[in-house]
């Protein structure tokens, strides 16, 4: 417990020592302040842009998009995971589709989606639930077939068949995989979202750092930056923190 | 009648193998890795497919499906669920068959009681030493009273000492629940603890079946004999008791002293490993020793195999490349050394 203790004593000290160096790298005219403000301004353009109301608004809207676009992906892509997983033919069929869409970047989708479904709210959802979905599908089919085989022949004797033995067994077996993958591709999601509203959406953070960008805000870029990392982070623990707590239960880690 | 018979059960790993297993009898299948011994415990269970007839009390079953059958299963890695308690693991095959509120618990805590493993009740199986997970897998495995109780060499992975706990505690269930049985492996010694009858499996081909004894003294079939480590089985012609616990035998024209327990020494094995060969005569070496001329000299991957022959004896030792000395070659006169505990005796009343 201690050495817990100090261990996040070290991390909280290094992002400071990171803070510290901006702040001083900034301040000694490293390069002129419109081009690199400090971490203290950083802060005050952050507290600002909350103030108007914009950061708000625009936040909660990428939020919502993350949330929908990596929920419904990542669900519906772990249940044809498990689908597919179940059935032999399936997976013969099914697995190098998976394996050739989950090498491409869900960004490359955009141009076509733009094309498609058009400049509207389903746009973005669409890019972050594909950027959810392809590699959800291929964790939990890798998961539940790096299973011992002899696990499925036990469950079959035992009566688990069907959905049944999709859901009791192979599925939480699976977990610790889908959990670690879940965790990535919640990062992923909130990296696509905020491309997505770079390149084409008419609201969210991507946009308000396009906006930013034109009229030189480097204060607001850099403020964006900060809320983007904190939130995909704090995504990434909440995950992290499920993950650890279920291995512990289970004895995977001590 | 037999519990479980196979007729002419034939596949990718298997041949025409016919094998009756009584009820409540504790069937040993012997045989080396890759001889199908897996594969003949999944035909039994239904999980693979398979030409043939499998009867359980005489009624064909090859048509029901793996949970329709009634077996137990015990894998070699024993495939227990990560995410279930050991409470849950007794449960499980119960809650898919329907059994619920105070039957199951009743049930689950009859079956922890049988195995000893009330204390572990809430624990999951990576928190488990390798011995409770052997307790739990079988737990699991005879929860739904099985027709039969499969075994996949599941002590495996276990210390000797362990195992041979295992194997006793195993017998004692199997025999005080009448829980007909057959477990696979290929160690010989699990075999002579464990079996009522040994079959001995070599590439898909069922070679013999038998007591173990049996199985270990009469064998003909050379392959049967490397399977049970190459044994050098001699009929002895006379028989001597000379001490509590100890008689002179004459086996093929040499006497030699070996452990007596009760009856009549009708024939001797002697293990290969177990052979010394000196060059020169050790004076403390009194006892079951011999000269003879070595005669064939083969290495077979790490080890070697040497023949002696001694009168009409050929006797076989096999040496490890540590073991072996090499300046023993053929035509070499060396002494050969049998240690009297080490002698197996087959006996009659």
């Amino acid at each position: 417990m201690r050495a817990l203790k100090k261990y996040f004593k070290l991390e909280a000290l290094s992002i400071i020592a990171l803070f510290a160096l901006w702040e001083a790298a900034s301040r000694l005219g490293v390069a002129p302040a419109y081009l690199f403000p400090p971490f203290s301004e950083t802060l005050r353009s952050l507290v600002g842009l909350a103030m108007t109301g914009q950061l708000g608004l625009h936040y909660s809207i990428t939020l919502v998009r993350v949330l929908i676009g990596l929920g419904m992906g990542s669900s519906i892509g772990i249940l044809v995971g498990l689908a597919i997983a179940y059935s032999e033919l399936a997976y013969r069929a099914l697995y190098p589709i998976v394996a050739l869409l989950y090498v491409v970047p869900a960004v490359a989708w955009i141009p076509l989606f733009i094309i498609w479904i058009g400049l509207n709210e389903a746009m973005p959802i669409a890019v972050i639930f594909l950027c959810s979905f392809v590699p959800m599908v291929y964790t939990t089919l890798t998961g539940i077939r790096s299973l011992s085989p002899s696990i499925v022949r036990v469950a079959q004797t035992l009566g688990a068949r069907g959905p049944r033995a999709l859901f009791s067994v192979l599925l939480p077996q699976a977990l610790p995989s889908i959990l670690a993958g879940l965790k990535v591709e919640a990062g992923m999601a909130w990296r696509t979202c905020f491309v997505v509203e770079m390149v084409a959406a008419s609201s969210g953070l991507g946009l308000l750092a396009m906006i930013a960008q034109s009229t030189l805000r480097v204060d607001v870029i850099l403020a964006i930056i900060l809320i983007l990392a904190a939130s995909n982070y704090a995504f990434q623990a909440v995950i992290e923190k499920a993950e650890v707590r279920l291995l512990r239960k289970w004895g995977y880690v001590r | 009648m037999p519990s479980i018979k196979l007729v002419n059960i034939s596949n990718f790993a298997l041949k025409r193998v016919n094998l009756e297993v009584l009820d409540g009898e504790l069937m040993v299948v012997l045989g080396p890795s890759g001889a199908g011994k897996t594969t003949l415990l999944n035909v039994i269970a239904g999980l693979v497919d398979y030409e043939g007839s499998v009867l359980f009390d005489g009624e064909p079953v090859d048509d029901l499906r793996p949970y329709e059958r009634g077996v137990g299963y015990v894998p070699q890695d024993l495939a227990l669920f990560t995410h279930l308690s050991v409470e849950e693991h007794i449960a499980f095959g119960l809650r898919m068959r329907g059994v619920k509120g105070e039957e199951l618990k009743r049930r689950v805590r009859e079956v922890m009681e049988l195995l000893n493993i009330e204390h572990l009740a809430h624990r999951y199986p990576l928190t488990l030493s390798g011995g409770e997970q052997q307790r739990v897998a079988i737990a699991r495995a005879v929860a739904l009273r099985p027709k039969v109780l499969l075994m996949d060499e599941p002590f495996n992975n276990l210390d000797l000492s362990l195992r041979r706990r295992l194997r006793m505690e195993l017998r004692a269930l199997q025999k005080g629940l009448g829980l007909t049985t057959i477990f696979v492996t290929h160690d010989v010694a699990e075999a002579e603890d464990l079996a009522d009858r040994v079959a001995v499996l070599v590439r898909g081909e069922l070679k013999c079946v038998g007591p173990f004894n049996y199985v270990f003294f009469e064998h003909e079939d050379p392959v049967v004999g490397e399977v049970l480590g190459s044994p050098n089985v001699l009929s002895c012609t006379s028989f001597k008791l000379v001490h509590e616990g100890l008689a002179e035998v004459e086996c093929e024209g040499i006497k030699l002293l070996a452990p007596h327990d009760e009856g009549v020494i009708r024939r001797i094995a002697i293990p290969p490993e177990r052979v010394v060969l000196m060059k020169a005569l050790n004076p403390k070496s009194k006892f079951n020793t011999f000269k003879g001329v070595v005669k064939e000299v083969l290495k077979e991957g790490s080890y070697y195999k040497i023949r002696v022959s001694i009168g009409n004896v050929n006797l076989l030792c096999i040496k490890s490349e540590d073991e072996y000395d090499p300046s023993i070659g053929v035509g070499d006169e060396v002494y050969v050394k049998v240690p009297i505990k080490h002698v197996k005796t087959l006996c009659t009343p």
